[in-house]
Order: C-alpha cells, then sequence, then structure tokens
C-alpha cells in the first residue's frame, strides 16, 4: 500500500479507536481519590471500610454493601483484570472484583510507614510513602513494585523524596507531586528503573492527572495544565 | 482537718488556673449546619478563587475540583489551552469525587450526592443518599497538631462544617 495512504488511514484508526474505547470510561481521577468507578460499581473507602455501590443506572446509585479493611486505607486505584489497588496506611493491598460487590483481598505489600496513593501501568506499581498528619514515621519515597504475581508483590526499587503526595504515569513519563519539592518529571528507563528528567518548581504540589500527552496537576494557588509530548513540559494552562 | 483541706484545694486551683487559661488561647468552638439545613445545602453559584488544593477528577472535556470540604470548582476543559471556570457547587463536607457517564458522585460528610454534569452551565442534583458515609465530627478541623476544642460535641446540632478559633 502507498506509504501516504497509511500516514492518513492509520491516524483515523486510532482516533475511531479511541473515541469508542472511550465511551465506556467516563473521566479519570487523581492519584489521591478515595474513590473509584471500575465498570458498573462505584467503591468509596472510609475508615476501615470499602463501600461498594451498583451502578448500572448511572443516576442510581444503589448501595450494595461494605467490606472491612484491615488497615486505614486512604486510596483506591481500579488496575485490570478486576484488580484494585488500595493505599493504606501501612501497606499496599490486591484487592480482587471477580465478584464486583464484594471485593476479595489477594495480598498485600506491607511498609508500615505513612500514607500511601498508588497507580499501576503493566504489571509495576508505584507508590508514594510520605509523613505528615495522620501519617506514621517519618519515609518520604517513591517506591516501585512487580505486581506481575498479584499474590506475590515484590519491591524492586526505592527512591528518596521529600514530601510526595499525587503521582500519575503517561507511557514512559512518571509524574510526582512532591509538595514545595515541585512536580517531578521521571523516564521510566526499564521495569522498576526511572531517572528523574526534570522538575517543575511549583509550591505544594498534591496530585496530577496524567493524560496521553498532557497533565493536569493541583498545587498550590490553583490547578495547571501541561502539554507532556515535547522533550520538555510545556505549561499550557493555569487557573486560580 | 477541713480547713486544711480546703486551702489545699485553693493551692492546686491556684496552680491549675493559669495552665487553664494558657490552653484556652488555642480552643477552638465547633460551628454547627443543622441536619435539616445540612441536606437542603446543595447550591450552584457563581465561580470562584481556589483557595485550598483539594483531589480532582476530569472527563474529556470538564474538571472538578473540589475545594475540601466547602464545595467543587467545576471547569470546561474543551480546550485544554483555554481551561474556564464555569461555576462553584456548595456542598459541605465534599472531599472527593469521581463519576460515570453524565453522572458526578460527590461525598458531603455522611451523604453521597448524585448530580447531572451533562451541561457544565446546568448542573443540578439528582439524588442524594443519606448516611451512607461515617460521621467524623473533626473533618472540617484545621490541620493543626495543636487543635483543641473545649466543650461536648453534640451531634443532635448538626454537622460541623468548621471550627472557630476563640
Amino acid at each position: 500500500m502507498d506509504k501516504r495512504v497509511i500516514a492518513l488511514i492509520l491516524p483515523l484508526i486510532a482516533a475511531l479507536y479511541a473515541l469508542h474505547s472511550c465511551s465506556g470510561v467516563t473521566g479519570k481521577s487523581g492519584s489521591m481519590s478515595r474513590f473509584a468507578v471500575a465498570g458498573d460499581r462505584f467503591y468509596a473507602v472510609a475508615d476501615n471500610k470499602l463501600q461498594v455501590f451498583n451502578i448500572e443506572n448511572a443516576a442510581d446509585p444503589e448501595p450494595v454493601g461494605t467490606v472491612d479493611i484491615d488497615s486505614g486505607a486512604e486510596t483506591l486505584y481500579y488496575y485490570k483484570d478486576n484488580t484494585m489497588l488500595i493505599g493504606g496506611t501501612d501497606g499496599m493491598y490486591i484487592y480482587s472484583l471477580k465478584n464486583p460487590d464484594k471485593p476479595e483481598y489477594i495480598s498485600e505489600y506491607e511498609h508500615l510507614a505513612a500514607c500511601d496513593p498508588v497507580v499501576a501501568d503493566g504489571d509495576i506499581a508505584y507508590f508514594t510513602l510520605r509523613d505528615g498528619t495522620g501519617c506514621r514515621n517519618s519515609l518520604n519515597e517513591l517506591n516501585i513494585l512487580d505486581i506481575s504475581d498479584i499474590y506475590k508483590p515484590k519491591l524492586l526499587k526505592r527512591y528518596e523524596m521529600d514530601n510526595p503526595h499525587g503521582l500519575g504515569i503517561d507511557g514512559t513519563l512518571l509524574f510526582v507531586a512532591d509538595n514545595d519539592s515541585g512536580l517531578k518529571v521521571f523516564n521510566i528507563i526499564a521495569p522498576g528503573s526511572v531517572e528523574l528528567r526534570e522538575t517543575i518548581a511549583v509550591k505544594g504540589a498534591y496530585d496530577v492527572i496524567a493524560f496521553e500527552g498532557y497533565l493536569l496537576l493541583v498545587a498550590d494557588g490553583g490547578l495547571y495544565g501541561y502539554r507532556t509530548t515535547g522533550e520538555k513540559l510545556e505549561a499550557v494552562s493555569e487557573l486560580h | 482537718m477541713r480547713r486544711h483541706r480546703f486551702t489545699r484545694l485553693f493551692q492546686i486551683l491556684l496552680l491549675v488556673l493559669p495552665l487553664l487559661a494558657f490552653s484556652c488561647e488555642d480552643t477552638h468552638r465547633p460551628v454547627y449546619l443543622s441536619w435539616h439545613d445540612f441536606r437542603e445545602s446543595f447550591k450552584v453559584g457563581k465561580a470562584r478563587k481556589m483557595i485550598t488544593k483539594g483531589k480532582i477528577y476530569a472527563t474529556q472535556s470538564a474538571i472538578f475540583v473540589s475545594e475540601p470540604n466547602i464545595g467543587i470548582h467545576v471547569i470546561d476543559n474543551s480546550d485544554p489551552a483555554a481551561p474556564v471556570k464555569v461555576c462553584f457547587l456548595s456542598i459541605p463536607g465534599n472531599l472527593d469525587c469521581t463519576g460515570k457517564d453524565n453522572c458526578l458522585y460527590a461525598d458531603s460528610f455522611t451523604d453521597l450526592l448524585v448530580l447531572d454534569i451533562s451541561d457544565l452551565h446546568n448542573i443540578t442534583l439528582i439524588k442524594r443518599i443519606k448516611d451512607v458515609f461515617p460521621y467524623n465530627e473533626f473533618q472540617a478541623a484545621p490541620d493543626d497538631e495543636n487543635f483543641i476544642y473545649y466543650g461536648a460535641v453534640d451531634e443532635e446540632r448538626g454537622v460541623i462544617i468548621g471550627w472557630i478559633k476563640e
């Protein structure tokens, strides 16, 4: 086939695919969220409980029940294959959603340390530990786990941070909101290994949502948007 | 003997009173919103300045940013280079939000609100599910290690939407 035809058709297919795959997915939450939507269920963590709502009819959530979580659960992240990652005050928990109404404990990675939002891509999970009110010990780190075997999450690497909060992934880029130390942008150079590419100076970096080629950051003073396709992040918007 | 006891008590009081006065400097008083008013409190208002950073949820063309314990900033992001604040949703006790289809799920202390966000300029409350989340009377307390309050917290009087420093 003519190369020019392929060059025309490929983006079209990609666009159609993007439209199609978005029809079921309505949005994205920051990593600090205590809420998660997975298919026809809405999950919320509060205290040591995971609440389940049936949202087959999105306008009419129906409380289904609650599941007790061992430790203080702080964040929820829907991973894949009916698996949910829960960031807790003393570990990262993996729960199965095979029965969506009754999430079931699969395994955990215990760190006995601090608060942690978690995100994942492929077989790798990234989470941050930080000290601060309500969190134990004074660890400030980015931890990377191999979760290819969800029954045995394995620590791959730890990186020192200053006071990391939310984080996000877009392809080979990892973003960490490191409070007053700014927004840190890492290259994921190998599974489980990252390298700092740049730091965006911003006070109180709190949470991010990473889209394809676009990043939203909440920090002191408001909401910041960046284009992430270039060699360096390009600030495109700012709202206060 | 009796008089001796009294002087002893007086001595203790003399010792303790200044301590009480000192600790009072940092005490807080709860601000209540009656349960009835709380349940009527959802309101769409004018866009306002973002004060305290909160959690975020974004769809293809909109962003929702929580102003912790106060409400949600609604932002039209159909042009990511020029996001526009559309309105502010007053939702006491809000911390998180997420959504499905054209619905936004937002917590409001003990309750879960379902909002129709199909038109950002006309967001409506379509459902309130009462008492699904545990009530934490200190949710709106300042993030301060030295936080002290006095008096008993009275749940009958309503939800505590804030604390005033005495």
